[in-house]
């Protein structure tokens, strides 16, 4: 059994957009989610989906399921929650989910990083590893920077995970679908 | 078979010393005399920061102890405390004999207002819970009821013969 959790930003900042990431960065990434799911989970049949997002805080919006109508409800509903970003909360409750499931877990964090608040994301990264859970980052921006930079590479190092930069649509697409996909593959 | 949660402070470097000596002993022992005991791992700051869920991998505890930065701020011991229940009760297998959770806290504040009805929650689902501290002195608002108060000395942990015999009590349920 595959297992991935969704874990998307909804702080204030996606709703800005970005070259052809519109009208927001959120609208966006919802309606590519709402594609490439659906494909993932036809081309594998033992993928499970779960999902948690976070902006100050995070939550669990739904559970590990291979129910498409269940998982295409909940990502038709995603929007802007608030203020501050905290992927290191929402990487900890990613975990949470998947804590219960066999097979391969991963997370895929998507995020236009300005990382500011909560659990520190290499802290939440050791507690990923020591539970075999690999974490991808698909980051809706130009460049990384600083702390963002420092703390993105030290987690995928830690999780064995990959880091896509993703500043256009197209872009963003592709990087879902190899991040997707790539829990198949590397079987 | 019992469940362990080890709940840290990580707001000192002192205290986290003490913690882990504590903690590298307690596992050579479970490992001799329990290896069946399933043990994780909780740090926390002004909030809680799971890092080892109830596993039988004792040597991961170890190897997680040795990663863990010191977050200086104030501590919330409820927060710490919250998430170890949680676990416990989880990932509770319905195998375990007994219910632990290790909880090292300075007394340096009385912690949030929720952390005694935490203690009475934990004794309602039949989980015992330690506080260590490293001070003597009894701050007025530390109550026993179901909170077992264990002093540790911070000087010579590895000699502290109330180390040895706070393992005892809780391994062998003496």
């Amino acid at each position: 059994m595959n297992n991935i959790v969704l874990v998307i930003d909804v702080s204030l900042s996606m709703k800005r957009s970005l070259n052809d990431l519109i009208p927001s960065k959120i609208s966006a990434v919802k309606d590519a989610l709402l594609f490439i799911v659906r494909r993932a989970m036809d081309r594998n049949n033992s993928l499970k989906i779960g999902g948690v997002v976070f902006y100050g805080r995070s939550v669990p919006i739904l559970p590990l399921t291979r129910n498409k109508n269940i998982i295409t409800n909940t990502l038709s509903r995603l929007r802007v929650l608030g203020e501050g970003s905290a992927p290191g909360d929402g990487l900890v409750e990613a975990v949470k989910l998947l804590r219960r499931s066999y097979g391969r877990k991963k997370a895929v964090i998507i995020t236009d990083a300005e990382f500011n608040e909560g659990i520190p994301l290499d802290i939440a990264a050791i507690y990923a590893s020591n539970h075999g859970v690999e974490t991808d980052f698909i980051v809706l921006s130009e460049q990384l920077k600083g702390d963002d930079l420092y703390l993105i590479d030290k987690t995928i190092r830690l999780c064995r995970g990959r880091k896509y930069l993703t500043p256009s649509r197209n872009e963003f697409i592709k990087a879902l679908y190899a991040s997707l996909n790539s829990i198949e593959r590397e079987l | 078979m019992d469940d362990i949660v080890f709940v840290i402070d990580i707001t000192h470097p002192g205290i986290v010393s003490l913690e882990t000596s504590f903690i590298k002993r307690m596992i050579e022992r479970l490992k001799e005399n329990e290896p069946y005991s399933r043990v994780g791992l909780v740090a926390y700051s002004n909030r809680a920061l799971p890092l080892v869920d109830l596993c039988y991998d004792k040597t991961l505890v170890v190897k997680t102890l040795k990663e863990i930065p010191i977050l200086q701020s104030t501590p919330k011991p409820e927060t710490g405390l919250y998430e170890a229940i949680d676990m416990l009760y989880e990932l509770d297998d319905k195998l375990c004999m007994k219910k632990h959770i290790l909880l090292w806290y300075r007394l340096t504040n009385k912690p949030g207002k929720h952390f005694f009805e935490l203690v009475d929650l934990a004794s309602i689902e039949g989980i015992r819970v330690y506080l260590f501290t490293p001070f003597k002195r009894r701050p007025k608002w530390l109550k026993n009821g179901n909170l077992k108060v264990v002093y540790l000395s911070e000087s010579k942990p590895g000699k502290n013969k109330s180390i040895d015999k706070t393992i005892n009590e809780i391994i062998e349920g003496g």
